[in-house]
């Protein structure tokens, strides 16, 4: 396990700093990229001191493609990569709803970025057998609610692009693992609850770190979200329709 | 501002209003509460954003929510949860010296260097305080005659003042400000970073020792005697004894040791011992008197524990919780009192008792020499008047209240305790003109209003 390389797209977001703290105390060499270097920085500082980890910091912007180059070109001289997906924004719906603007945003940055610097690594993935992929998807593209349709139609989208994506690498021998998030308590979740009863960042994290390690394909986390999806699903249009789920 | 807001890819947090929420929070023990706009910031950056909070509210920051009292609410203004700045960023191995954020836990600290061989020179008792916390109630643990308050140890320390500018404060660079922030609950801006000097660890391991002591004196002045001869002292004060027997209790002291040839038995760990508030004084009686003669064997009881598990073991926060420092000559006197009082309000405390030395850093420090004692205290209905006749009596035989765990101070008892609040009103009145840091604590011991 010692001496895996992850590079963690969105190194500054709550699940972002949770999943390098759990990869640096596996002994894990980290390369953090993300929009705020300098917060970064502040991060690698913490990885070096409390695990005496190798920390990077790598400037990434998920909505200008044109900076996904030098990180494709970074991602080739490591020998076996590994990539954390974690970046991704959810403005209010009712936000949405006054400034439709915004949505082209959303997707911007959630799917369309993803695909982006995706697409951008896999000629590097393709050279690297052996590497693991864990994107961060969501409860809320299982299935679009009034509540977060805009921000569920993004994940929506991201889990059919890793879909293909798992398969395209499959033979490559690249493992690419969808971890479909519920509620945790992060920057996103903060503001729309109380903070109780809520999953911690860090069991989240574990999970990521658990399935990439185990190359699993879908995983929810919480689990409990995997049982509560299914019964969402399973209910019929004309009925969920009506309901204010 | 919005647009600037959506491209940031953690979008959510202290860039505009849209990040404040409303929150209610709640003391350590759950007996106070306040409704208030919160924010979380991650980054330091965005503690800066923060000031000033929307709608022209008062502000402060709080971090781990240990306090018994009000210092971490604010009432219909808002709250900066420092929980998410929590990195630590650098670390000397020569002279031990730790930068980390302000919201970095002592617990992550001592989990964290405690395999390094090193530790918290000074443990507020709960590993949850955070070490901005720490810095803001000045805090103290069971070894203050060996290592003083916990400001001792802070070599420097940066915050946002309430103008909204990042400050470094030390005892060389802006002394007052240093010493005004050290216990200053707060008041004087949201500490973002800190410097700590942490102390070397011979031994992973304590040997601690239990010994029953039959008088409330006796084991004053044993105690007096132990926390000069060990690393750690404190007593435990059994209050639910009635006549002469009163007063007896449990001298606790520990020392550092080497690692025990056979598994620690980690049962001891009934120390200080959960307070259950509502249990009937009958239970009480029997637990106090349970505790008191396992204690009273011959040689009392010996063990050995990890240092980890011996300082992050903790009480079950109680509802109310008075802290006071007494003067030595009196102190005997003075706590048979506080018992009486509290008695008559028909509430029962559970009290320890540990020594204090000179040293005090702020000058809102609770430190001065003499005997700290913690009651622990049920809700009752009659709590008001019963704390304002505590607060007389500890006026009374000179004694001090401590802030950080204080929920029902008077303001004048206040005035009468801290000897330097005028200086620290003048240095509140440089840095904060406006009055935009605000706590419940602020306002019921009216610490803001001063003549300029």
């Amino acid at each position: 396990m010692a001496g895996q390389t992850w590079l963690v797209l969105g190194a500054s977001s709550a699940l972002g700093r949770a999943f390098a703290r759990r990869a640096a105390r596996e002994g894990a060499q980290l390369l953090l990229a993300g929009r705020d270097t300098a917060d970064l920085a502040d991060m690698a500082a913490d990885l070096r001191t409390r695990f005496n980890a190798e920390a990077e910091v790598l400037a990434f912007d998920a909505v200008s493609p044109a900076g996904h180059d030098a990180l494709a070109l970074r991602l080739g001289a490591v020998r076996e990569p590994n990539i954390l997906l974690a970046f991704a924004v959810m403005p209010l719906q009712a936000a949405l709803e006054r400034r439709p603007e915004q949505a082209a945003a959303v997707i911007g940055t959630n799917l369309a970025g993803a695909a982006s610097v995706m697409l951008r690594l896999l000629p590097v993935l393709e050279e690297k057998p052996g590497a693991r992929v864990v994107v961060i998807g969501s409860v809320a593209g299982d299935r679009g609610r009034p509540r977060n349709y805009v921000y569920g139609a993004s994940k929506a989208g991201l889990h059919a692009l890793v879909s293909g994506y798992r398969g395209r690498l499959h033979r490559a021998g690249v493992s690419v693992t969808l971890v479909k998030a519920g509620p945790f308590d992060s920057g996103m979740t903060f503001a729309r609850t109380d903070l109780r009863g809520i999953a911690t960042t860090e069991a989240v994290a574990d999970s990521c770190w658990r399935a990439a390690q185990r190359r699993r394909n879908v995983i929810y986390s919480p689990t409990r979200w995997r049982w509560i999806m299914a019964a969402v699903r399973a209910i019929p249009e004309p009925l969920f329709k009506r309901l204010d789920l | 501002m919005n647009d600037v807001a959506l491209r940031d890819e953690d979008a959510g947090l202290a860039t505009g209003q849209g990040e404040w929420v409303r929150l209610r929070l709640w003391a350590a023990g759950r007996h106070a509460s306040a409704a208030q706009l919160v924010c979380r910031p991650d980054r330091p950056a965005r503690v800066v954003q923060a000031v000033p909070a929307p709608e022209g509210r008062s502000l402060i920051a709080r971090g781990g929510g240990q306090s018994h009292g009000d210092a971490g609410l604010n009432d219909g203004g808002a709250v900066v949860l420092t929980g998410r700045l929590d990195r630590m960023l650098s670390f000397d191995a020569a002279s031990g010296i730790l930068v980390a954020e302000a919201g970095v836990t002592l617990g992550d600290v001592l989990r964290t260097f405690l395999p390094r061989g090193w530790a918290p020179a000074v443990w507020p008792g709960t590993g949850l305080a955070t070490l901005g916390g720490a810095i803001a109630t000045d805090a103290h643990g069971d070894n203050h005659v060996h290592a003083g308050s916990f400001g001792a140890h802070v070599m420097w320390l940066e915050l946002v003042t309430p103008r909204g500018t990042l400050c470094r404060a030390a005892r060389e660079e802006a002394p007052e400000l240093f010493e005004a922030t050290l216990g200053g609950m707060g008041l004087t801006g949201i500490i973002v970073r800190a410097a700590l000097r942490l102390a070397p660890v011979s031994s992973a391991f304590v040997a601690v020792r239990h010994q029953a002591v039959g008088s409330l004196d006796a084991l004053l002045e044993r105690l007096s005697a132990a926390a000069a001869a060990h690393e750690h002292a404190s007593a435990w004060i059994d209050t639910a004894t009635s006549g002469l027997a009163r007063g007896r209790g449990v001298l606790q002291v520990a020392d550092p040791a080497e690692a025990p040839r056979r598994k620690p038995r980690l049962w001891h760990g009934k120390w200080p011992g959960p307070v259950f508030p509502r249990l009937p004084n009958t239970i009480l009686r029997l637990q106090g008197e349970r505790r008191y003669r396992r204690a009273a064997r011959p040689g009392g009881i010996a063990f050995r524990w990890p240092l980890e598990r011996f300082l992050l073991e903790a009480g079950r926060p109680s509802a109310v919780r008075l802290v006071c420092v007494l003067p030595l000559e009196s102190v005997g006197a003075a706590t048979r009192r506080l018992f009486d009082i509290a008695e008559r309000g028909s509430a029962l405390p559970s009290a320890t008792a540990r020594m204090m030395g000179t040293h005090a850093g702020g000058m809102l420090s609770l430190a001065r020499p003499g005997v700290e004692l913690t009651l622990d205290l049920p809700a009752a209905a009659t709590l008001p008047d019963l704390m304002h006749r505590l607060e007389r009596e500890i006026l009374d035989r000179e004694g001090r209240v401590a802030l950080a765990s204080d929920a029902y101070l008077t303001d004048h008892g206040f005035a009468a305790m801290y000897p330097r609040l005028e200086a620290f009103r003048t240095v509140l009145a440089h840095i904060d003109p406006d009055m935009r840091l605000q706590s419940d604590l602020a306002r019921r011991l009216r610490l803001r209003d001063y003549v300029v």
